[in-house]
Order: C-alpha cells, then structure tokens, then sequence
C-alpha cells in the first residue's frame, strides 16, 4: 500500500490478509448480517473477562475446600459454574488432578480445542504445530522446554481433547503454601500450570 | 490398538493438520508464543466467527474441517488466524450470505481509501454476550453432515503401541474419539 492518503489512517500499512479480514467485516456490517459493536464486544469480553484468572479461582478453591474438590472432580460442569464460569468451548468439561504418580497435560493436536471459560483463548505456542505434534510423541521433551522435569516413576498421562470434550488440570497444591488464603493461591496457579506444561510454586511475592 | 488409531488416523482426519507425532516442527517455546493474537485483526476476526456461528450465518462442514480443505502447502504457511479467516469466509459463502468476490471488491474499496461501513444492533450484542456464557452441549464431528448428538469416547493408548519404544519411556495418550470413528473388534 504505497497511497499517502491511506497511510494517513493507518499506522502501517496493512498486510494483504489484515485487507482481507478487515473487508469481510465490512461486507457483512454493510449488509446488516454483523454489528461493529458486536465485533467489539466479543472482542473485550475475551481481553478482559474470560482468561486464566477464572481458572485460578476453580483450582484454589478446590485446594482449600475437599467437598469442592470432590465435586468438580465428579462433574466439573456444575462446581465450575458454581464459581460463575461456564459458556462456549466450557460445554462438557472434564478435570483430571495432578497425584504424585500421574502428571496431566492437555493438547489438540488436531487444532486447538481449550476450556475458553477457565483459560480463555490459548497461547500461540498452543496452537501452533511443534506442541500440537509432539506433546503427544515426546512430552517430557517437551516439558523440559517448559523447566519442567519429572521422576521417571511419574506417569504422563496427556489428553487429546480433539472432539467435544475440554480438559482442565488440577495441579497439586506446592507443600509450603500451608496456612496461605485463597486469594494468595490463586496467584501462584498459572495458564501453564492448568494445562500441564508447568507446576505451581510458592513465591515470596504471592505469599506477602 | 495399534489398529484401531491407524483407522482413526485414516478416517478423514488424515492430513497435515492431524500433527500428533509429525516431526520436523521445532521447538515449542519460542519468542511470541506466549501472546494469543499478535495483531488487532486476528481478535477480530475470532469475534466474526463466533458471530457466524452463533447467528448460523454460515453453512456446511464446521469450521475446523473447512480448515482442513486447504491443500497442505497453505495450511501450513498461513498463520492460526488466516486459517480462520479462510473457514469463515467459505462458510458464509456457502450459506449465500456473501457471494465470491465480494469481499475482493470491499478490499478494493478499502484500499482506495473509502472508510470501512459499520453497522450498530445493540440486539445481537446482547444475543452474543449471552451465548457465549451459555452452555451448547450438543456435537457431532465437523466433517460430517450427520444430524444431532454423537458420543465421544476417551480411549486411552500405551505410547509404546502408537510410537514405539522410546527413550521417553512410557506414558498415556487418551484421544477424544467420535463414536463413528470406531469400528467394532
């Protein structure tokens, strides 16, 4: 794009696929078919509302409520909106808890299924071709890249949540956070740690 | 075992994007992996397809499987949110709501500098913050034209008997599998 008047609007011109993107808005607003503001909506809504803090709430309460823990374990549906959390991509959700014994992770290799409203949308890294092929053929490789390293008696147990279903990962609560509120553990469990490419850990930050 | 994910892996889900266990890829974490979109249009056009789906402004195979039609050369140089773009796009196509070339004319149109039309419905707003929280528990797999419900079993494979042996040791891979996609010992 090499017109003056049109790089006046815009920052930078625009990438041949942003044209593209932003034309099929303009055509569907044009016929009425799409609102702007709807556009807007959703947009906001997944920037602020619905992210990994949702999640975090779902699993610190489970670390400090059994009966909760029990529940969301039994039928996540129900605990999970208990907190207020539930919608598209949430439809039938299933929890599986990290054991001493048995590590969880959560993939699609077929694309990029996720819990949208415990996670939100997922990272790049998530959906792009080295996780979705090889969480599955190599996982503790792959944790490595993460920092992650596990005793060779751990069994890796990784979920291809490639049709209906969404996994959520019920890390274990780290030993030296006794004592520590509810809100303070929701700051130490992470996007990763809910997928099963990182374990929480206690910080002096989130304990003060 | 073994079989029965040779058949899954060959019943319509056989192509680049089926990527459990490709090699070649790299590295998982990279600079930039950690941010969901990059740039302003790709939230963007996220929110149009989920306006697609939930209006049912499209029509045909679901998105994913529309994903699946680009010839692999495609599929793989186009970044996660061109691909959908390509999904929305055929499949408002499909339905009639946008005819081809039209948003080719609007990309003309854009360039020479017209500003973009917009168009305000506080109504399908409201319809869409409220869809999103609410609960669709309804699926059959993308890539057929079956109606209605169809279960999905979680079978769980030994990684021995998918890969081989491995340095790895072992460990299990549960696959979320339509009911169609098995077949009866």
């Amino acid at each position: 794009v090499s017109d003056d008047h049109h790089d006046h609007h815009h920052p930078r011109p625009a990438s041949a696929v942003e044209l593209r993107a932003q034309a099929l808005e303009a055509v569907l607003a044009e016929r009425g078919l799409v609102s702007t503001d709807a556009i807007d909506a959703v947009v906001t809504l997944y920037e602020q509302d619905v992210g990994p803090q949702n999640g975090a709430k779902v699993v610190a309460r489970a670390w400090v409520d059994h009966a909760y823990r029990e529940r969301l374990l039994t039928n996540a549906n129900p605990a999970i909106a208990e907190l207020g959390f539930g919608g598209v991509e949430g439809d039938n959700m299933i929890v599986v808890a990290n054991t001493p014994r048995v590590h969880n992770m959560i993939v699609c290799t077929l694309c990029s299924c996720y819990p949208w409203p415990v996670l939100g949308l997922p990272p790049t890294w998530y959906k792009s071709p080295p996780y979705r092929a090889r969480a599955v053929s190599e996982p503790r490789s792959v944790l490595r890249e993460f920092g992650v390293e596990l005793d060779d008696d751990v069994e890796i147990r990784v979920w291809d949540s490639s049709a209906e279903v969404r996994y959520l990962v019920l890390p274990m609560r780290p030993s030296d956070t006794e004592g520590w509120s509810q809100t303070e553990l929701e700051a130490i469990v992470t996007r990763d740690c809910m997928i099963g490419t990182a374990l929480p850990t206690a910080r002096e930050s989130a304990a003060a | 075992l073994r079989r029965a994910y040779l058949e899954y892996a060959n019943r319509g889900v056989d192509g680049v994007h089926d990527m459990g266990g490709m090699d070649g890829f790299g590295q998982v974490v990279e600079p930039g992996g950690e941010i969901v979109s990059a740039e302003r249009w790709e939230s963007r056009v996220f929110a149009i397809h989920m306006v697609e789906e939930l209006e049912d402004l499209g029509a045909g195979p679901g998105a994913r499987a529309v994903r699946e039609e680009m010839p692999a050369a495609d599929y793989l140089a186009a970044s996660y949110y061109e691909r959908w773009l390509f999904s929305v796009e055929r499949r408002l196509e499909r339905s009639g709501a946008i005819a081809p070339g039209e948003v080719e004319q609007m990309m003309r149109r854009l360039h020479d500098g017209e500003p973009a039309p917009t168009h305000r419905d506080a109504a399908m707003t409201e319809r869409m913050l409220a869809g999103l929280a609410t609960v669709h528990p309804i699926g059959r797999p993308p890539d057929t034209d079956r109606f209605g419900p169809e279960p999905v079993y979680s079978v769980a494979f030994a990684s021995c008997d998918l890969w081989g042996p491995s340095e790895e040791g072992v460990w299990t891979v549960a696959l979320d599998l339509w009911e169609s996609y098995l077949e009866a010992p």
